[in-house]
């Protein structure tokens, strides 16, 4: 992998884990806040109910108050005693009853008069008069006595019947003290209230009677205003359930007047609803998520009663929402940047390695032309002088070396020219001395001076001289061939007689027409050198065999020796010019066979053991039968 | 009998080549040093056979082939020292009878004489 992706997915990683650790803290945020609001709506659900409470205890306190004023007791005393007396007390009652509930509703009769306009009626209405004053509405709807047999005794106004000790309120007031009724709508006042009935005792604790009041229960609605104007939520909603679940009180927009004692219709959250006090997250397909917290009161009075508080979770987790909206484009951002400083890192790093590296490459291809670069003053930068030096001494060596050895050539070459010219010039002035021997030699065997052996041994030695000349020249000018058909057997023939063979050593060659074309003399001198170097490498007495054969293409020669062979390797360096084995020769001699055998268009090849030097030549022949 | 000049700075080789030719019958009528020598006698004499060196002081064998070019019908043959792709080239046009590497088979030059 290439150090920038590297650098990359190294700063990914860190932003990455900036973002992932974003996103848990902001989510346990999330669930602490959520906790913390349902705990904290709990107290607060608690604390309303805890109000209620107390407003019904206090209303219940006021009411146990008047119910022992003297007037009150007096007057039941002696209501009391009246009954008494009278012979069928309960027949008595239920006559008046009857009367009461069948008279004409829009007219009182007069027991009606008698009992709204008595003493302790007047008391009552100045009570009535004071509390609705003091709270600003009609806080006491109506306020009624009866007696100890449950007939009516005063009225502040016109009741639905006389007779009361058939109502489980007056049954539950005479037997335990006091009776709370459920909040209805109260037809008589037109408000939402509940009657609180107190049982009136004497002094010594006998039960003279019940008084009962219809109270407006506009206080426990301003409980629940009074918490629900300091909400911090806009979607923070109160509701107030009764023990059968029916609404008694809610702030949700959609409440009305109408819906007091409506079934709670949310069933999601009745579901849950099933411990003292607890707070829930609701996800409902329908609606947005809520928080809701509730707390179903306990209270001797108001048991079963509940309320709820529920947020919409987006709202109350807004906040956090937003955080983790910064934190996710903080970490975008930091992202980015990453990217773009790996990205920059690399390439600052990157680019000079790369071109330092091209750099290599050219100068590994042997091109030394340094580009000269703006170099970064850091570690890169350093390499990369270090290399230039280092290229630049390689490249002084590299120049000093290919100096040398161009050098070296010339030498080489201005010494073969210097030893060509040179060779040439004696040759040539050789030439003219040689024609006179040779001519005075003739002139000798005229006159029959010389004996055959003198006539031998000089004609040997001017021969050798004369292919010594040869040899020299046929290497250092390259002339042109002179081509003529001829019996190559007879030229090799040739070659053997003008050589002066040791008595110890034999020659194989069985002659046969072989007709090539070619340059005769050339190819004569060919075969005179290399049957001569068979004969001088063979040490004492031995072979040298000279085998020809015809292919379809060409003409195979193999002029082979019995002498210990050629000690060089690579055995073809024998063919270089100068290069030599022997004590006496030119070291031209098999340069210049190579030479001609390749302007021969064939081809010289050699091996050892036995020693053979084996040359092809294409065939051109004329077969003359 | 066949006449030759022969021409050459070289007197041993002259020396040794008239007798040899002369022992074999052959009718030396001038001998020249240099190529203006030896074209006035070829000119003069019109041999059969002109046996010329080609290099040579002052005037050379090139000298005489261009002053006796056309002139005669006499048979040259050349015997040098040094024969090179450059030499070739420049005695080609000539039409020589024959172009001989020094030393010469006295054999071969009969051979080429008696042809």
């Amino acid at each position: 992998m290439k150090l920038g992706s590297k650098l990359i997915i190294a700063f990914l990683i860190v932003s990455a884990l900036i973002g992932v650790i974003g996103m848990i803290s902001s989510e346990i945020s999330k669930n602490m806040l959520s906790d913390s609001i349902g705990n904290n709506s709990i107290e607060v659900a608690i604390q309303m109910l805890d109000r209620t409470d107390l407003s019904l205890e206090n209303n219940l306190d006021l009411f146990s108050m008047l119910s022992k004023e003297h007037m009150t007791q007096s007057i039941l005393i002696k209501s009391n005693e009246e009954f008494s007396k009278l012979d069928n007390i309960q027949k008595t009652i239920d006559v008046l009853d009857d009367e009461w509930i069948t008279f004409p509703s829009d007219q009182q009769s007069s027991l009606m008069i008698k009992l709204i306009n008595n003493e302790l009626s007047d008391s009552f209405r100045s009570h009535q008069k004071f509390l609705n004053e003091k709270h600003g509405y009609a806080y006491l709807g109506e306020v009624f006595v009866t007696n100890a047999y449950g007939a009516n005794v005063a009225q502040t106004g016109k009741t639905s019947d006389y007779k009361q000790s058939d109502e489980v309120w007056w049954q539950t007031a005479k037997e335990t003290g006091h009776h709370v009724g459920p909040i209805e709508f109260d037809q008589s006042a037109e408000i939402f209230a509940r009657d609180v009935s107190v049982s009136v005792l004497d002094d010594d604790g006998n039960f003279l009677g019940v008084v009962k009041h219809v109270i407006n229960v506009q206080e426990i609605f301003e409980i629940i205003d009074s918490v629900n104007v300091l909400k911090k939520f806009d979607s923070q909603h109160f509701t107030l359930l009764n023990e059968n679940n029916q609404i008694i009180y809610s702030t949700t927009t959609s409440y009305n007047d109408s819906m007091f004692l409506n079934e709670y219709s949310n069933e999601y959250i009745l579901e849950k609803i099933n411990k003292e006090s607890d707070y829930f997250i609701l996800s409902s397909p329908t609606e947005n998520a809520k928080l809701v917290s509730y707390t179903t009161g306990n209270g001797l009075t108001h048991s079963k009663w509940t309320i709820i508080i529920d947020y919409d979770v987006s709202e109350i987790l807004l906040p956090i929402e937003n955080l983790q909206i910064i934190i996710l484009s903080l970490s975008g951002i930091v992202t980015l940047f990453a990217i773009l400083f790996g990205i920059y890192i690399s390439r600052s790093i990157s680019l000079p390695v790369l071109r330092l590296q091209k750099e290599m490459h050219e100068v590994e291809k042997g091109n030394f032309t340094t580009n000269p670069q703006k170099i970064a003053d850091n570690e890169i930068g350093e390499l990369s002088r270090s290399f230039e030096k280092m290229s630049q001494s390689i490249q002084k060596t590299v120049y000093l070396e290919t100096k040398l050895a161009r050098a070296d050539e010339k030498i080489k070459a201005e010494r073969f020219t210097a030893i060509g010219e040179l060779s040439s010039r004696i040759s040539h002035d050789i030439r003219n001395p040689l024609s006179i021997l040779y001519n005075e030699f003739e002139l000798m065997k005229y006159k029959n001076i010389l004996d055959e052996k003198q006539i031998t041994r000089i004609e040997s030695s001017l021969k050798r001289i004369s292919h010594q000349i040869d040899d020299v020249l046929d290497f250092v000018r390259i002339t042109p061939l002179h081509y003529s058909q001829f019996d190559l057997s007879k030229i090799i023939q040739n070659a053997i007689n003008s050589i002066t063979i040791p008595s110890k050593i034999k020659i194989n060659f069985t002659s046969d027409e072989i007709f090539i074309e070619g340059d005769e003399r050339k190819l004569e001198s060919v075969f005179i050198n290399l049957i001569l170097n068979a004969i001088q490498a063979i040490e004492n007495d031995g072979i040298v065999e000279i085998i020809w054969s015809i292919t379809k293409t060409s003409i195979v020669i193999e002029i082979k020796d019995s002498g210990p062979g050629i000690d060089m390797k690579p055995i073809e360096n024998i063919f270089n010019p100068l290069v030599t084995t022997k004590q006496k020769g030119t070291g031209l001699g098999l340069a210049s066979v190579k030479n001609l055998i390749e302007q021969h268009n064939g081809t010289i090849s050699v091996k050892n053991n036995p020693t053979t030097f084996t040359i092809e030549i294409p065939k051109k022949e004329k077969t003359i039968d | 009998m066949t006449s030759i000049v022969i021409a050459d700075d070289e007197i041993g080789l002259v020396d040794t080549l008239i007798e040899l030719l002369e022992i074999n019958k052959f009718d030396i009528v001038g001998i020249a040093n240099d190529g203006k020598h030896a074209a006035e006698l070829c000119l003069k004499f019109t041999p059969d056979f002109l046996i010329m060196d080609l290099s040579m002081p002052k005037f050379d064998g090139f000298f005489t082939l261009e002053k006796i070019q056309n002139l005669t019908q006499t048979k040259i043959i050349v015997l040098t020292g040094v024969i090179d792709e450059a030499i070739l080239k420049k005695i080609t046009p000539f039409g020589v009878f024959s172009l001989q590497m020094k030393p010469i088979m006295i054999k071969d030059l009969l051979k080429l004489l008696n042809s």
